[in-house]
């Protein structure tokens, strides 16, 4: 089994990218360098620039994730 | 170690960004924090707010009926309420939209006397009037989880604009499976053409929850709602058809006219 890449500060930059409108921006115009900027590894920073989507959840972990459902038809 | 209590609260959609002042500060103060949220990097930045913080998504099983994973969950956080813990729940969205388990938690910790109480957030709708440009005052709005829409006898007012729910899950019963059942979308279709024709127009929703994604929003005609991908965190809207009726009865119980109403003359 491949190690889990550790991730820490990718998910970090992004929890401030929707924080900062100004980090977002600057993060629109250079995506490159502001994950650079934040101590993002460049494996990482290759998946997300390469913008699949199913490569960006599965390196972010987000694959497995059902608790968009916490409800039922009838209670 | 005082007596437990719980405070459930709202992440809002967009992880980090959409969270309240008062909610984000009641999960840095609780002694354990339990969270549902929409993606791994809302469980890192929880982590990061209180190091006490874990995950109920475990609680989730392929086959498993999803009430007794919601009730496992209440269970869970009641736990630790009767040690004597103040604890938070936190749930991505607005935590009482579309949420059975936290507010069941609210209710059982209520019973059994302790302290409980639920705080708001934006939730899907919310960003959705927000993304769309729809005002709720203009025509009005009407909610339903698209599977109770179709198996119960609820009354569309096509005036509005319609919100249906999980539509990712339309027609699943049996409250085990994640997956669409294929016939689900086209009897929807079908069911809604007694009020709409099928080049009615209807959107697709899925706000996104990381800013590295983009928000999807799909305008489509009704018929062709059986071509599309339906996912778990879609959510569809109903354009309004046709124009609001004026109530003459009630208008002449105030001696207007509909002309008068809102009238600058
Ligand atoms: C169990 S409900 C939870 C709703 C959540 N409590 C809220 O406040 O929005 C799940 C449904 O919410 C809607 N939803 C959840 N995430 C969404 C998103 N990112 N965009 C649009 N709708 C979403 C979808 O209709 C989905 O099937």
């Amino acid at each position: 089994m491949p190690t889990k890449p550790n991730t820490k500060a990718l998910k970090g930059l992004i929890v401030r990218l929707g924080q900062e409108p100004d980090l977002l921006q600057a993060y629109s115009n250079s995506p490159k360098e502001v994950m650079l900027g934040a101590g993002v590894p460049s494996k990482q920073i290759d998946t997300i620039m390469s913008g699949s989507k199913r490569e960006i959840e599965n390196l972010l972990g987000n694959a497995y994730f059902v608790s968009h459902i916490i409800s039922t038809t009838k209670t | 170690m005082g007596k437990g209590s719980i405070v459930i609260v709202s992440t809002g959609m967009l992880i980090g960004g959409d969270i309240t002042v008062r909610c984000q500060e009641t999960i840095k103060q609780a002694d354990v924090v339990f969270s549902l949220m929409s993606s791994a990097v809302g469980d890192s930045w929880l982590d990061e707010l209180n190091p006490n913080h874990k995950s109920l998504q475990y609680l989730y099983g392929k086959t498993k009926h999803r009430m007794d994973t919601y009730e496992e969950m209440v269970e869970v956080m009641m736990q630790e309420v009767r040690k004597g813990k103040k604890v938070c729940g936190a749930f991505y969205g607005h935590a009482g939209v579309f949420a059975w388990a936290p507010h069941e938690a609210i209710r059982v910790a209520k019973k059994e006397g302790f302290e409980a109480k639920m705080l708001p957030g934006v939730s899907a709708d919310m960003a959705l009037f927000a993304d769309l440009g729809i005002d709720p005052a203009t025509k009005g709005v009407q909610a339903f989880e698209a599977t109770q829409f179709l198996f119960y006898k609820h009354q569309i007012n096509p005036v509005s604009h319609v919100i249906l729910w999980q539509i990712g899950l339309i027609g699943e019963h049996s409250a085990k499976s994640f997956d669409i059942p294929e016939k689900g979308p086209q009897i929807l279709v079908d069911y809604l053409s007694q009020w709409y024709p099928l080049d009615h127009s209807i959107a697709l929703y899925e706000c996104a929850v990381l800013p590295i994604f983009e928000t999807r929003i799909e305008k489509i005609k009704l018929g062709d709602l059986v071509n599309v991908d339906l996912n778990l965190i879609t959510t569809m809207v109903i354009e309004p058809l046709g124009e609001l009726e004026p109530n003459e009865k009630i208008l002449g119980k105030f001696g207007i006219t509909e002309k008068m109403v809102g009238s600058r003359d």
